[in-house]
């Protein structure tokens, strides 16, 4: 009996340290490496992450990842444990935000008093906060504090958004921009080659007819997320284009004096007027972009290559016939900083000092290389790219990129950065008018005059 | 004065009477208490408190400020106010439809066959499933170009290019509108079966001995019997058509449709309140909107219950 006890002992402890040993390890996660120093931290690792002084002892914070659980939860859970470790006494409780929502939960947690410590948005929400005064100025908490910190990051990123001159930010995980996705299965069907695909939006006009009439209406070239989460897209269109956003002063917007804006107005119009791009593309936003293109029926993506895992999630035929290449520029050839991942921190958090090393540990160079080992997002400190993961490609559809990553990111540049007051009514009035004039309500160059002028209202007003 | 045996028994017997009487409040109160806090708490302070926040500025995030009649004066100059008000009352149109469909399927499945309670359950999924869930299906069934309505009467040669359920103004509230359909047939068919269930039998056998057919059988007999179950529907459907917010929310992705087309006055009201911040112009919407429900309701039951007068 006591040598059966022992064995089934033996089996268990076995069982547990084996589920331990290979719990890190996932099929799916190809690029984790699960001896380096994040899954496998020592002593020594910890004492060079502890980087923040006056950390507040017995701190519980709470931090919001966006979108990011249950896909990163394994991910996410060993930051907290590292963390932890790091600053003993210190207790991270993690609540992950679903995609959908995410927004109105952090607008109505500010309105409540009991927003989260470490709140992960989208670079195109933090103004609307930092203009309500609840954020907390990483200009004055880090950069005049630990300048060797700030000088980490990527420079663009942390200036993707400012208000009044100074980030409340402190920005995490980046997309490349510049790189779109081939569906290969329709290109083959249609005797084309990826040189034969259009390098600039311009040329994209007429070969989105081309593709159309070439498969007697069965393909479209590409399709567009117009809907509500567009925001201020056309105005970015517009900058993609060298067309001036804003005056010299930044008091006014002065993009409908230029005739190239209504003449891209009207070329978006007649896409949609002769069914060359799907007409739904009026309602959708990203992820239904990337729905229909999973559906095999469009050519092109213009999308982060992190997000080509929800076209293998929908259907792996497509993902597998996928190859990438240059994303369409505009007639600017602008290589901008694309989407940036933030972290910001609410003024009244109890613990600012825990809360801000939280942020920072999330966001430092080992931490942020065994995020992009997870999934092909990119740094935003650039000490992660002297990792010779980044030097290397592997065998992923995404992997080719990686070593273009550090010099895009370093010589990317922030142009005529939109930052409005009453963002979201900005928004409204951008999409109200654009939509005006793609289903023939109001002549481009009206709608655009129209959207001029609201929109001055409103800076005018503050 | 001198008391009597006779009066002081008359005065014990009186405070009894009224200790019994304080002890019957108690006890009436302390059962009334609970449920009064609650809607203390959760109806009657946050009613005020929108009362009061539509006089305001406020954000949500910082301190209100007091603005006096300033929301109210904009609201009137509001375009998109007026619009929310004018689809609101277009989408009162799903209430009567609702109710001649619920009658009619009630009537249906109001019959004593085997298994007829398989299609009454049938009939009622849609009224407990998840309104997100019936939008994101139903964003299916009207999806350009290879949507299943759209697939199909395109197979078929129907149409030559796709229906713009959700993609065209003038077509996306009426597309809403048809899930709200949908959705609430089910429910107001088993209020009028159940009203149905206490008609007399004997009723449509005598009317079917002098010559009346099923349908006049229905319009004469049927009709005026669940006049009561017809006048609790219109009023409680017509309250939910004004304000219906969660279809619209999920089957325009939060947009309000192209162009505003699918925009009620209750989206509105979340837009500015949640969306713009606006919550003291939401606040004063809201104020708007109950009043306009209060008197709708009003005016709509006076008319119902004075038919129901004049047909006795």
């Amino acid at each position: 009996m006591k040598r059966l006890t022992l064995i089934l002992l033996i089996v268990a402890l076995a069982a547990v340290v084996t589920n331990v040993a290979f719990a890190q390890e996932r099929p799916d996660r190809p690029n984790r490496d699960v001896k380096g120093v994040f899954w496998n931290p020592s002593p020594a690792d910890y004492a060079r992450w502890r980087v923040i002084e006056g950390v507040e002892e017995g701190a519980v914070i709470r931090f919001w990842p966006w979108a990011l659980i249950p896909d990163f939860e394994d991910y996410l859970n060993q930051v907290i444990k590292n963390f932890e470790a790091t600053y003993p006494g210190v207790k991270v409780i993690m609540e992950g935000q679903p995609a959908a929502g995410a927004r109105d939960n952090i607008r109505n947690s500010f309105a409540a008093g009991n927003p989260a410590d470490v709140i992960n948005m989208s670079d195109g929400w933090v103004a609307e906060f930092a203009e309500a005064g609840v954020l907390t100025n990483m200009d004055e908490a880090v950069t005049a504090k630990y300048p060797q910190i700030r000088e980490e990051y990527v420079d663009g990123a942390w200036n993707k958004v400012t208000f009044k001159g100074a980030s409340y930010h402190i920005p995490w995980y980046l997309a490349l921009s510049n790189v779109m996705a081939v569906n290969t299965l329709i290109l083959n069907e249609l005797g084309l080659t990826l040189d034969d695909l259009p390098k600039t939006w311009k040329e994209s006009f007429a070969f989105a007819k081309r593709v159309r009439e070439q498969s007697g209406g069965k393909y479209y070239l590409y399709s567009f997320p117009w809907g509500e989460l567009a925001g201020l897209g056309v105005l970015n269109d517009f900058i993609g284009e060298g067309i001036p956003v804003y005056n010299e002063d930044r008091t006014r917007v002065i993009f409908n004096t230029d005739p190239r804006a209504a003449e891209l107005v009207a070329a978006y119009k007649e896409l949609l007027d002769n069914d060359y791009i799907p007409r739904a593309s009026l309602t959708d936003d990203v992820r239904e972009m990337i729905d229909r293109f999973s559906e095999g029926e469009i050519l092109l993506l213009q999308t982060g290559p992190q997000l080509l895992r929800l076209v293998r999630e929908n259907n792996e035929a497509v993902y597998n016939s996928l190859k990438l290449v240059n994303a369409l520029t505009g007639a600017a050839n602008i290589r901008s900083i694309g989407g940036v991942q933030t972290l910001v921190i609410p003024k009244a958090t109890k613990f600012p000092n825990a809360a801000l090393a939280f942020a920072i540990f999330l966001t430092n160079a080992d931490t942020q290389t065994a995020f992009s080992r997870e999934v092909p997002i990119y740094s935003s400190n650039l000490k992660s790219y002297d990792d010779p993961f980044f030097q290397t490609t592997g065998t992923q559809l995404t992997d080719s990129l990686r070593p273009l990553a550090k010099e895009y990111f370093t010589t990317a540049v922030n142009t005529d950065i939109l930052n409005f007051p009453r963002l979201a009514e900005v928004e409204q009035i951008v999409l109200g008018e654009f939509q005006a004039a793609l289903l023939g309500v109001k002549p481009p160059q009206q709608a655009l005059d129209d959207m001029a002028a609201r929109i001055n209202a409103i800076l005018a007003a503050q | 004065m001198v008391s009597t045996p006779y009066s002081e028994t008359f005065k014990a017997l009186e405070a009894g009477r009224r200790r019994r009487e304080r002890n019957r409040l108690l006890v009436a109160y302390g059962f009334l208490a609970p449920s009064f806090i609650f809607f203390l708490i959760f109806l009657i302070i946050p009613l005020i408190s929108v009362v009061y926040l539509s006089f305001t500025n406020y954000n949500i995030v910082t301190t209100p400020q007091w603005v006096g009649l300033e929301n109210y004066v904009r609201l009137f100059q509001d375009p998109l106010f007026w619009r929310g008000l004018r689809n609101s009352f277009i989408y009162l149109v799903v209430t009567p439809i609702l109710i001649v469909l619920s009658i009619w399927l009630a009537i249906v499945v109001n019959r004593k066959l085997r298994g007829i309670f398989v299609f009454r359950t049938i009939y009622y999924i849609p009224a407990v499933t998840s309104v997100v869930a019936v939008g994101m299906v139903f964003e299916l069934v009207f999806a350009e170009p290879n949507g299943l309505i759209n697939g199909i009467l395109l197979a078929l040669g129907v149409i030559k290019s796709p229906i713009n359920f959700l993609t065209h103004p003038d077509s996306t509230l009426v597309s809403i509108m048809l899930v709200t359909i949908w959705r609430g047939i089910g429910f107001y068919m088993v209020i009028f079966l159940a009203a149905l269930q206490a008609v007399p039998e004997e009723l449509y056998e005598a009317a079917a001995i002098d010559g009346a057919n099923r349908f006049q059988q229905h319009l004469y007999i049927t009709v005026p019997s669940i006049r009561p179950a017809i006048i609790f529907v219109a009023v409680i459907s017509s309250i939910s058509a004004l304000k219906v917010f969660e279809e619209i929310f999920v089957m325009t992705d939060g947009s309000g449709g192209v162009l505003d087309s699918a925009l009620t006055l209750m989206f509105y009201l979340y837009r500015q309140g949640f969306v713009n911040l606006n919550a003291g112009y939401a606040a004063a919407i809201a104020v708007v909107f109950t009043i306009v429900t209060l008197g709708f309701s009003i005016a709509n039951l006076r008319f119902l219950e004075r038919g129901t007068r004049d047909s006795r």
